[in-house]
């Protein structure tokens, strides 16, 4: 019995180790700062006031936006965010306005990735023309500082948290293409910053500033 | 005892790490796609929206100085009525004149297609609507039925639709519309795919 119990208290010890080395694991904690002056750099929270639409499967700590919107429960989509929102410029004025579709990725992996979720953007700008945007997007410093410090290990929030979660899918960030107007054609990259003021449970205090560079721009 | 010890400790960690690397974290079931051969070369897949269940929220009317757009989001559904992945329709007036309309289709299992078209100036499914004197609250017997615009190309496409040029047409197939002016039908979303080789 002593050596079952040995076993056991070993394998408990080793995981324990492991799942501390994950937590304060330093490759899956950043990513590349956005570029200094991008062509566009649009900025969007998702606090219910600042959004349109918002829509998940009721496990995000996010509130549904309007408050009656359909929740996407089917096993097809559970996991996935829905959100629409009026995209501002540093200046506070409407500039654009966004649909961003968020997927888990099959790719996410803990030792060297992170936790990756797919972006799907669909930026349009008045006057201008149509983006689409693919982010690949590691939000494990994002999930670790509140769900698993806060929520999880019941530590107090240490924020405000800022984080750069553009990781892909190229070197250079997100991928941009153009679909109509002006920007048909052009192709880009971008970048994702996002910060935190506060976590009690949801991430309404969640802002994010997106920032676009196209390509001959 | 302490060689057990040792030995458990070795395997828990060992275990965890690969657990954090090999676990499939995130897997989306993957429904058959129902797809067929069309003559001329390609492979047809149709999606299906059922209006209104499937509209998520109102649509978002946005004005911008002159310019005005618009935005309609949609769970999306294969021909068997699982639904399958998210949708997004965007509209956007251009300085010529005519009017851009651009699709965001993802299926999580299976990847993204961004799709646009251009409508001519003027062109709008409302307008469709209003010009066969369905009114709010009225149903029609038998349905209409509205293709809008020419096809939608697909710009970018990830996961398994890439490499794939995709052409899409939206057709509105209107039983009726609610008293908000909301319709009350099916819109079909048809595809057709060739290999970009």
């Amino acid at each position: 019995m002593k050596y079952v119990l040995a076993l056991i208290l070993g394998l408990i010890a080793g995981a324990a180790v492991a799942i501390a080395a994950l937590y304060f694991n330093p490759l899956t904690q950043g990513s590349a700062e956005p570029a200094g002056s991008p062509d566009w750099s649009l900025q969007f929270g998702l606090a219910p006031a600042a959004t349109w639409i918002a829509t998940h499967d009721e496990k995000l700590g996010l509130p549904a936006v309007p408050a009656d919107v359909p929740l996407l429960w089917e096993n097809g989509i559970k996991g996935s965010l829905l959100t629409a929102l009026p995209l501002h410029d540093a200046s506070g004025r409407l500039a654009a306005f966004g649909t961003r579709i968020t997927v888990p990725s099959a790719a996410t992996e803990f030792l060297h990735s992170g936790l990756l979720v797919d972006d799907y953007w669909l930026i349009s700008i008045p006057g201008q023309g149509t983006l689409f945007m693919h982010a690949v997007n590691n939000q494990w410093p994002l999930v670790r500082d509140t769900l698993v410090r806060v929520d999880l290990l019941r530590r107090d929030w240490h924020g405000p948290g800022s984080y750069a979660p553009t990781v892909g899918p190229g070197a250079d960030g997100a991928s941009i293409t153009g679909l109509s107007g002006n920007l048909a054609g052009r192709t880009g990259h971008g970048r994702e910053r996002s910060a935190l003021d506060n976590y009690t449970g949801s991430f309404a205090a969640l802002s994010g500033e997106l920032n676009l560079d196209l390509e001959g721009h | 005892m302490k060689r057990l010890l040792q030995l458990g400790f070795i395997l828990g960690f060992l275990g965890t790490l690969a657990g954090a690397y090999f676990a499939p974290w995130f897997e989306f079931p993957r429904f058959r796609s129902a797809t067929t051969v069309v003559p001329n070369g390609g492979r047809l897949e149709q999606f299906e929206v059922r209006l209104p269940a499937d509209r998520i929220g109102a649509g978002v009317a946005v004005t911008s100085g002159p310019e005005s757009g618009s935005l309609e989001h949609f769970k999306l559904r294969d021909v068997e009525g699982n639904v399958i992945g998210l949708a997004a329709r965007h509209r956007l007036p251009l300085a010529d004149g005519t009017a851009a309309t651009s699709w965001l289709l993802t299926i999580p299992s299976r990847g993204t297609i961004a799709f646009t078209a251009s409508l001519p100036a003027g062109e709008s499914l409302e307008g469709r609507i209003a010009a066969t004197g369905l009114v709010a609250g009225a149903s029609s017997e038998p349905g209409i039925s509205i293709d809008l615009g020419s096809p939608a190309s697909s710009v970018a496409a990830t996961g398994e639709f890439a490499k794939i040029d995709f052409e899409l047409v939206e057709t509105w197939m209107i039983a009726g519309l609610e008293a908000d002016g909301a319709i009350r039908g099916t819109l079909r979303l048809s595809t057709v795919g060739t290999a970009d080789i």
